[in-house]
């Protein structure tokens, strides 16, 4: 019904953000964050993390979201991690295989560490 | 007083669907609403050219910059066009950045323009 | 750190002083004419956007500077529940338009939205919103 959307930059090069997710990511919520983030993600210059451990509930729309995310970042060279996953929404990830696509991580601090794919 | 826009339309010689606007002081939400004002009649009245010239242009911001675009599509969509000339170096970063720059064309000078007209006729 | 703060109600017709003032401030912290002309475009866009999502009841537009030799810290929070959906009046009316220009005119559309300008002409982008407002932070540095 709700999201709330927090993008903060890290003091990481190369450029860095995570985007932290609260609330649920269903239709409306998913077009919030589209509004939001797809516009900055496609004319920025960032490899971006997304914190999901605040994330109460995500659907079909929501992955749709986020796929778009990691296309759009996959296309200009970027990376586009998740991380804390709840386990409430951890099955649907899983189901749809979305986990297979985008890397995940329990915590942000191994999100970061991971230099995979970072030029 | 504070300072807004202020418009000056003025006829083409030899091109009767085309008007020379000049936009001087700042192209922000608040003074769009000048502008739009300002063109309407004309682009009721089946003007297809706007030719802006934008020497005295000193801010623009995404309010003015969609202002331009609508323009654009507009006149494009009779056929028609949209053409700059002497963009301010103030405002040149930022035209650039939107890419505005990509698709209306611009030039150094009202003249550049008027040859512009005669090579696409060719 | 030298600080400015303002509360405003949410009026469109404040944002030329703002942005004036603001500019004009800087000057006097290390940057230079295009950094400072840049700040003004920033401003503008970042208070426009907080007021066109309004606030909730008496509340006010919180705007506050941090200024320090050559950086400037800009935050602005607005309370209004409405998100970013003012842009999309923008989106519906050009898709009245004829349909084979959008594709070209959507890609300048986007290009040529508030936050990605911003986002072009600052160091640090901080964008929080939710259903009790937005507040969008940036730090912009001079060269």
């Amino acid at each position: 019904m709700s999201i709330d959307i927090q993008i903060k930059e890290l003091d990481e090069q190369p450029a860095m953000k995570v985007v932290a997710l609260k609330g649920e990511l269903d239709i409306l919520g998913g077009k919030e964050f589209g509004k939001i983030i797809l516009p900055l993600i496609a004319e920025g210059n960032f490899n971006l993390i997304s914190d999901l451990s605040q994330l109460e509930y995500i659907n079909s729309t929501g992955i749709y979201w986020l796929m778009r995310c990691f296309s759009i970042l996959r296309e200009k060279g970027k990376t586009f991690k998740l991380v804390g996953i709840k386990e409430q929404i951890k099955e649907v990830l899983e189901v749809v295989g979305i986990t297979k696509i985008i890397p995940t991580y329990t915590t942000l601090k191994e999100a970061i560490a991971d230099r995979k794919g970072i030029k | 007083m504070e300072k807004t826009l202020k418009v000056g339309i003025k006829d083409v010689s030899g091109h009767k669907d085309a008007k020379l606007i000049k936009v001087i002081g700042d192209l922000d939400k608040n003074s769009v609403v000048i502008l739009n004002k300002a063109v309407e009649q004309d682009i009721e009245q089946g003007i297809i050219n706007l030719i802006f010239d934008l020497s005295e242009l000193d801010f623009i911001d995404s309010s003015g910059n969609l202002c331009f675009i609508r323009f654009y599509a507009r006149m494009k969509y009779r056929g028609g066009s949209v053409k700059f000339f002497k963009i301010n170096d103030k405002i040149r970063e930022i035209l650039e950045l939107v890419g505005i720059s990509k698709i209306i064309p611009s030039y150094e000078s009202f003249e550049k323009v008027l040859l512009s007209f005669k090579e696409e006729k060719k | 750190m030298k600080i400015l703060k303002m509360e405003i109600t949410p009026d469109f017709g404040f944002v030329p002083g703002i942005r004036s003032c603001i500019a004009r401030v800087a000057y006097g912290f290390g940057f230079d004419d295009r950094e400072v002309y840049q700040i003004e475009t920033v401003v503008d866009e970042v208070c426009n956007n907080a007021i066109e999502h309004g606030t909730k009841g008496d509340k006010k537009i919180k705007i506050e500077c941090k200024f320090s030799n050559r950086q400037i810290e800009f935050i602005v929070k607005d309370s209004g529940g409405k998100g970013f959906n003012a842009e999309e009046i923008f989106e519906h009316n050009l898709n009245l338009l004829k349909k084979d220009l959008m594709g070209e005119l959507s890609a300048l559309v986007r290009r040529g939205r508030g936050l990605i300008i911003v986002q072009k002409l600052v160091d640090k982008l901080n964008i929080k919103t939710g259903k009790d407002g937005t507040t969008v932070r940036i730090i912009k540095k001079a060269r």
